[in-house]
């Protein structure tokens, strides 16, 4: 089964998803949100695989340039990697400045301590984007040894220190390309 | 889908964990001059598939040639295409062990677009050919 959800506005599509993940939706079935054709086309794809760690794809190309500004409090410390296969979005915020773009190719690695920001998604440009969501103790994420090698800011980001952003911007690799593809 | 998404992590820290390890101290550069040379990194493999000259690379990143082959090599202990040339032998070693991976398509991935050219490649970087190592490996 799937879990789909047509929502009204694109304000009560991203309001939906700053919601926590129902624990009975946890497993390999997402849940749906789809874009009013009103908006444009698209959907985005949440997949709350494990407490802790969530999937998102967004596929959306919207007819008008659509500013969203969000302010939602983040519960716990969010590790969010961003990998773009097509278009481009901008996005600023409490913890992203200046104005990041988000690119086709690129990978990105932020901290989130709040969604508060702003994303910008440009007029009949579309974009897909992979999203993965994941708080700090879902997983070990790296051997005590590797740990100490990360920057000072990401650990301290990391540990939950809520004055120290974090991004990181890569080109995605080819074996990140074809994680995604399949 | 759930071990894609850590898949997707490891990815991630495996690569930032390399380019930590891979930047050598570099006491004579500037930071703004290695900024600009890790940048020139990236746009290498931004453009894998045609990697602009070296002679291009140095107008984008704002740094005459002799200085970038100089930085390259005192931050990343490699020439530019010496690095470009190891990155897409590293991830070409990844992506072959991939099931259903073929030669072509891992050429493809890494910016050959001749698969017979990446095999040269290949064999020269591992001496083994990418088909003998898909054999022995997967």
């Amino acid at each position: 089964m799937v879990l789909r959800n047509f929502v009204p506005s694109v304000k009560d599509l991203f309001a939906k998803l700053d919601q926590p993940a129902n624990a009975g939706h946890l497993g390999q079935r997402p849940a749906i949100f789809t874009l009013p054709d009103k908006f444009g086309r698209g959907s985005i794809q949440r997949w709350h695989l494990r407490p802790g760690l969530e999937l998102i794809i967004n596929d959306l190309n919207f007819r008008e340039q659509l500013i969203l500004e969000r302010n939602q409090p983040v519960a716990k410390t969010t590790i969010g990697m961003s990998f773009c296969v097509a278009g481009r979005m901008q996005v600023s915020g409490a913890n992203v400045e200046p104005t990041l773009e988000f690119k086709a190719k690129q990978a990105n690695l932020g901290v989130v301590n709040s969604t508060k920001g702003r994303i910008c998604y440009g007029a009949n440009q579309p974009v897909l984007l992979v999203h993965v969501h994941l708080q700090p103790d879902a997983l070990n994420l790296t051997t005590e040894e590797e740990f100490e090698q990360l920057p000072s800011q990401l650990r301290n980001a990391i540990a939950g220190d809520n004055t120290t952003n974090y991004h990181q911007s890569s080109t995605m690799t080819p074996v990140m390309n074809a994680t995604i593809q399949q | 889908m759930e071990s894609k998404a850590i898949e997707l992590i490891s990815l991630y820290f495996e690569q930032l964990l390399s380019d930590i390890s891979l930047l050598n101290p570099h006491p004579d550069l500037q930071s703004d001059e290695k900024d600009r040379i890790v940048y020139a990194r990236d746009i290498l493999l931004e453009q894998v598939a045609n990697p602009p000259t070296l002679l291009e690379l140095s107008r984008q990143v704002g740094l005459n040639d002799r200085k970038l082959k100089q930085g390259f090599r005192q931050v990343f202990g490699t020439t530019a295409f010496g690095y470009l040339r190891n990155y897409r032998m590293q991830q070409a070693q990844q992506l072959l062990l991939r099931p259903n991976s073929t030669i072509a398509g891992v050429a493809q991935a890494v910016g050959y677009s001749n698969p017979e050219a990446f095999s040269v490649a290949f064999r020269r970087a591992f001496a083994i050919s990418p088909k003998a190592y898909q054999l022995e490996r997967r």
